[in-house]
């Protein structure tokens, strides 16, 4: 232990501050040595969606032999007539789902972390965490025993009351934005709610005895002391949505609407788009295009939404 | 400070981070006898089967089959790697693109063959063929073998066996014959037609038929599919006579055909989930389904009745017809990351041609795993069946040639006559041969193939009116592109045309 | 009026009727979520033929252990899986928690100068990557790890969404005093993660550990590739298998099977079965969550540091 004022003088000065960062570096290796194995090193794959190649010999080979065709492979988002379409839906989709997401997560997190009774409202955070465990294929299942046009229980019900006509769901398009954001937010709710719940218990009693101390009350309390320490954790994650912006739940918008034609107005977005072009043709340069032009899209937002986010505070911002 | 709750924390970390590197350790030594993708240590060729079964004596069955390989000349050990049907298509693709070695693999025109072509992944075996495969050549119906061919050249083996399918009607036989309906009456829609109404008046709880995706109307009209890929890339008429390619939705017979599915599904022929129900199986087998549209071959009423647990009769509305897409979807081709293509060949002829090694391959070792019962006939040995054999693989219309196989309880003396005659009575496809290249303009392709999934289910159910729902539908799909790909491959086939016929 | 109590939640409680609001509420999201997972266990006791008569109900009208039973013909084989999957599922998290956390500690630093580079090259991978061709070919031609357990845990060690969401809690929640005193006291980097970070971390740390037990416990895409050995798949992977087996033999063009196969394999349930291998799936991981939970506790507060 130093307790030699020289030494303290020593532990701030830029020779330390240097061995602080190598410290840090040192701390970062495994993950970097992860990243690079797991990410980095396969980046040359991105290649592939410029390329037109023949992979009889392995991808390398291909990739070395391949010709270049520039944005020739990208050219299937923008030939089809829905282009603008499943653009539409899959952006307003997440525009919706970031929302939605962020109000009820935390919303959930408040209400389960201030119940009153804390058996209780663990006994519900556990229900209500359970539909994430389900595959989308079940959900799909469970969606059509309510919406089966004879069956359903919808239906059924529907039908108690005179005059009301049995809905022929899986046709009638307007339904699904929310009928798919429904199913969205009962899937996630209760695992996305788990991150902020955990934020919440982190905040320092002290700071609420401190407000409680100056007269505020609860509602108050919430707004000026909870959100603001929960503000920044919710400003990573939707820029990471953000990020995200062009990739799509697949299962949420494959499965449940159970692959129904009539219903792909509302419900093709770019993943699904991507999947029923190539399923078929197995077209991998294609494949790497989708790739590459969902990331891309969602990288420029990313870095125009941080670099917004910097101007307001610093602190707040992703990188 | 926390020094213990530091201290162990840094020493959970310790542990686990020796956990993880002892999970490197290669767990394949673990009793299983595959060795997947490395250089070959003896000279040995790896067989890629698409099956589900568990081979339990997979061993014991390479090892007599490596003998036999050595007895008849070809020194090698036959090494099997069985890929479960459902990572098949997922599983060979990545192990073709990362060039890892295999010698002979199952492909399929279902499972991408001629993108797998087009990507140079299978060698070309078209000489190697002629010099080395003399079994084959005589055991093979050499039409099967020309009919695989793209382009001239031959990349793979073609399983033969029945290869003539018809579109039609399968019935249940008991209700068939509870309302004295006899299969020759049902010649025509027409009398289909009357057959549903009567078992919609007297059978609620049945429905007269039901719907299964990319069946209804789409096979009750006959035409050739001139290469696959899809209706919606333009079929003819069958012969060859009128050689104008026109997408499906627009061939006249069709409309016909979707207008009658139409006037069925109003009527309460059809299961009024159409849209969405794909429950065939589960209904039919609780006694809810009457007929079934679809394709047949030469058992499959027998087949689909085993499946069903009901007695199926079949009739088929048209002279079966003998397209390259049937051809095509059994082939064993030969990689491109093969370690000797010509003793892959020689493998493959010794499984095509050679009896005693095709019945070894598909159904064990003679005592072990089944039985003679005299003639060509066999059965499971004592004790064993399907579930617990340890060897039943059960793709004897993957691995080769199944007119060399045993003959099994159930399958008539004459079964391989059989099948020659039905296939000798089909009719051959005027395209036969010709394969449909999609790349130049694959852009199109992925367009329509969106298109027509939104639209094709509503009209080959019946549940759109035709009249309105066709038109809309070809709109889209011209929108999408539809007409450059008919186009494209019309004059593919006019070069195929002119140079073959 | 009531006085509003003073919670060990920190600051004051709701009032009774909000408290009684808040109840309800949560009581219906609650049923909400309850009733299709008690269809799902109700279907997977249903004997297939009563599912194809009366479509699903929460009541069958018989019950049948079939998709069970059909599920655990070879219990050795799901037993083995559940290990592989326990196993994966609990090393890769401890691992995991372990790497992202010494990761997120530097970035959560104000004065690391390399801060914004080392955050950007973990969001850069989270965005852009190579395919799964060019993944497949660097773990088995250049690190060799196909059929090892290696190939099912490294792939999802190091998530970039679980670190950045670790960097962000360990940024708010770290009191800087704390940390400089122990550097003054001459406290180098690790031991001053170990011996605070960690500690004061426990909610992130417990939520994240869930967060990537469930992400481990819920892959079967790493089996399919990875491994061709049939002893080590893990157990999603071998519910995957069996529910597409089925669609196989429901689905496969009838020129396909021979007969007797066909005939063995007709009375194969398979709605039930799906529904059953839901229950098998999840039951484990339900425990999961309150296990986790109990770390959800108040990490230590600033008086408690200072002494």
């Amino acid at each position: 232990m130093f307790h030699d004022p020289s030494a303290r003088q020593l532990k701030r000065s830029g020779k330390s501050g240097l061995s602080r960062d190598r410290q840090y570096l040192l701390m970062m290796l495994p993950v970097l040595i992860v990243l690079i194995l797991n990410d980095y090193l396969p980046m040359f794959g991105i290649v592939v969606a410029f390329q037109d190649i023949r992979y009889g010999n392995g991808l390398i080979q291909g990739i070395l032999h391949g010709k270049w065709v520039g944005l020739k492979n990208f050219e299937f988002f923008t030939a089809t007539p829905d282009a603008f379409l499943i653009t539409r839906n899959t952006v307003l989709y997440n525009g919706a789902f970031i929302v939605l997401d962020l109000v009820f997560s935390v919303g959930l997190a408040y209400l389960i972390h201030e119940l009153g009774n804390r058996r209780l409202s663990n006994m519900f955070h556990t229900i209500i965490l359970m539909p994430h465990f389900l595959s989308f294929v079940v959900v799909s299942y469970i969606v059509y025993a309510f919406l089966h046009v004879e069956l359903g229980f919808v239906n059924r019900l529907l039908q108690s009351f005179p005059g009301a006509d049995p809905v022929r769901w899986y046709q009638e398009p307007a339904y699904w934005p929310f009928i798919l954001s429904l199913v969205h937010v009962w899937k996630y709710v209760g695992y996305n709610s788990i991150v902020y719940l955990a934020a919440l218990k982190s905040i320092d009693p002290q700071l609420y005895e401190a407000a409680t101390i100056d007269g505020a009350g609860k509602w108050k309390q919430a707004r000026h002391v909870t959100l603001p320490l929960l503000v920044p954790l919710m400003i990573v994650l939707t820029l990471l949505e953000v990020g995200k912006i062009f990739y799509s739940d697949f299962g949420l918008f494959y499965q449940v609407p159970l692959d129904s034609g009539p219903l792909f107005p509302v419900t093709n977005v770019l993943d699904t788009y991507v999947y029923r072009s190539l399923v078929n043709m197995g077209d991998i340069s294609m494949a790497a295009a989708a790739g590459v032009y969902q990331a891309f899209v969602g990288f420029v937002l990313v870095l125009g939404a941080n670099w917004l986010v910097r101007r307001y505070d610093k602190s707040y911002s992703l990188f | 400070m926390k020094h213990g709750l530091g201290m162990r924390a840094f020493g959970t970390a310790l542990a686990a981070a020796a956990v993880l590197f002892a999970a490197a350790v290669p767990l394949s030594a673990k009793g299983s006898s595959e060795k997947p993708g490395t250089a070959s240590q003896s000279a040995d060729v790896l067989w890629v089967w698409r099956t589900d079964a568990a081979l339990k004596d997979k061993a014991m069955v390479e090892e007599r089959a490596s003998e036999y390989l050595k007895s008849q000349g070809v020194a090698v050990r036959l090494s099997i790697l069985p890929i479960s049907t459902a990572d098949y298509q997922q599983k060979t693709q990545l192990m073709i693109a990362s060039g890892e070695r295999m010698d002979i693999l199952f492909t399929a025109s279902w499972l991408g063959f001629t993108g797998q072509v087009a990507k140079g992944a299978f060698k070309d075996i078209t000489e190697l063929f002629e010099k080395v495969a003399v079994r084959s050549r005589k055991s093979i119906n050499p039409a099967l073998v020309e009919g695989v061919k793209i382009d001239g050249r031959l990349y793979a083996f073609p399983v033969q066996q029945e290869v003539a399918l018809a579109d039609g009607f399968f019935f249940r036989r008991d209700l068939m014959k509870k309302y004295g309906v006899e299969t020759g009456s049902m010649a025509t829609l027409a009398d289909v037609e009357k057959a549903f109404a009567l078992i919609k008046q007297r059978e609620p709880s049945v429905v007269p038929t039901y719907f299964n995706k990319d069946e209804g109307a789409a096979k009750l009209v006959r035409y050739e599919q001139v290469g696959g890929m899809g209706t919606f890339t333009g079929v003819m008429p069958v012969g060859g006579s009128d050689r104008k390619l026109v997408s499906l939705l627009e061939y006249p017979p069709f409309l016909e055909a979707a207008r009658t599915m139409h006037r069925w599904f109003q009527a309460g022929y059809v299961n009024s989930d159409a849209l969405t129900s794909d429950d065939f199986k589960a209904q039919m087998s609780a006694g809810k389904v009457f007929s079934k549209i679809g394709t047949m071959g030469l058992y499959s009423d027998v087949q689909l009745g085993a499946s069903y647990g009901f007695e199926v009769v079949k009739v088929p509305l048209f002279t079966p017809l003998i397209q390259s897409q049937t051809i095509m979807s059994k082939l064993q081709a030969v990689p491109t990351s093969t370690a000797s293509a010509e003793t892959a060949v020689r493998v493959l002829d010794l499984a095509n041609g050679d009896a005693a090694f095709n019945n070894l391959l598909n159904f064990g070792i003679e005592k072990v795993h089944y039985v003679r019962t005299g003639g060509n006939r066999v059965d499971w040995a004592p004790g064993l069946n399907a579930k617990n054999s340890g060897y039943a693989p059960n793709i004897p219309w993957q691995v080769a040639n199944v007119f060399l196989n045993y003959l099994w309880p159930g399958e008539p003396d004459d079964r391989n006559a059989r099948y020659e005659e039905w296939n000798a009575k089909a009719d051959s496809a005027y395209s036969l041969g010709f394969v449909f290249d999609p790349e130049p303009v694959k852009t199109e392709m992925s367009a329509c193939q969106n298109a027509w999934a939104q639209v094709n289910r509503p009209i080959l159910s019946g549940a759109f009116d035709p009249d309105t729902a066709i038109p809309a539908a070809v709109k889209l799909l011209r929108a999408a592109g539809m007409d450059r790909i008919v186009a494209e491959k019309q004059r593919q086939f006019d070069a195929w045309t002119a140079k073959n016929k | 009026m009531t006085k509003a109590i003073r919670s060990s939640r920190g600051g004051n409680a709701l009032s009774p009727a909000v408290n009684a609001a808040a109840t309800v509420l949560l009581a219906l999201g609650s049923l909400l979520c309850l009733f299709p997972l008690a269809l799902v266990l109700a279907v997977s006791f249903t004997p297939e033929r009563v599912i194809a008569l009366n479509g699903y109900s929460i009541l069958p009208a018989a019950l049948s252990l079939e998709a069970y039973a059909f599920l655990f013909a070879e219990p050795l084989r799901i037993v083995r899986a559940y290990g592989i999957t326990i196993f994966t599922t609990v090393t890769g998290t401890a691992v995991g928690l372990l790497f992202i956390s010494l990761y997120a500690y530097p970035l959560s630093r104000r004065d690391f100068r390399y801060r914004r580079f080392f955050t950007f090259l973990v969001f850069f991978t989270m965005l852009f990557n190579g395919g799964l061709v060019p993944r497949y070919l660097v773990y088995t031609q250049l690190l060799h790890v196909k059929n090892t357990l290696l190939a099912l845990i490294l792939p999802l060690l190091v998530n970039g969404y679980f670190l950045l969401i670790m960097r962000s809690f360990l940024s708010t929640t770290l009191p800087e005093e704390a940390l400089e005193s122990a550097r003054i006291d001459g406290a180098g980097e690790f031991r001053i993660f170990f011996s605070i970070v960690l500690p004061l971390a426990k909610p992130a740390l417990a939520s994240i550990g869930l967060f990537y037990t469930l992400r481990y416990w819920n892959d079967w895409f790493l089996s399919l590739i990875y491994i061709t050995n049939d002893r080590i798949v893990n157990l999603q992977y071998l519910m995957y298998r069996v529910q597409l087996h089925i669609e196989e033999l429901q689905n496969a063009s009838m020129q396909n099977m021979s007969l007797q196969a066909i005939r063995e394999m007709a009375d194969i349930p398979s709605e039930n079965v799906r529904m059953a291998m839901a229950i098998v799936g999840i039951g484990p991981v339900i425990l999961a969550y309150p296990f986790f939970r109990r770390y959800f506790v108040q990490g230590l507060t600033l008086g408690s540091i200072k002494g």
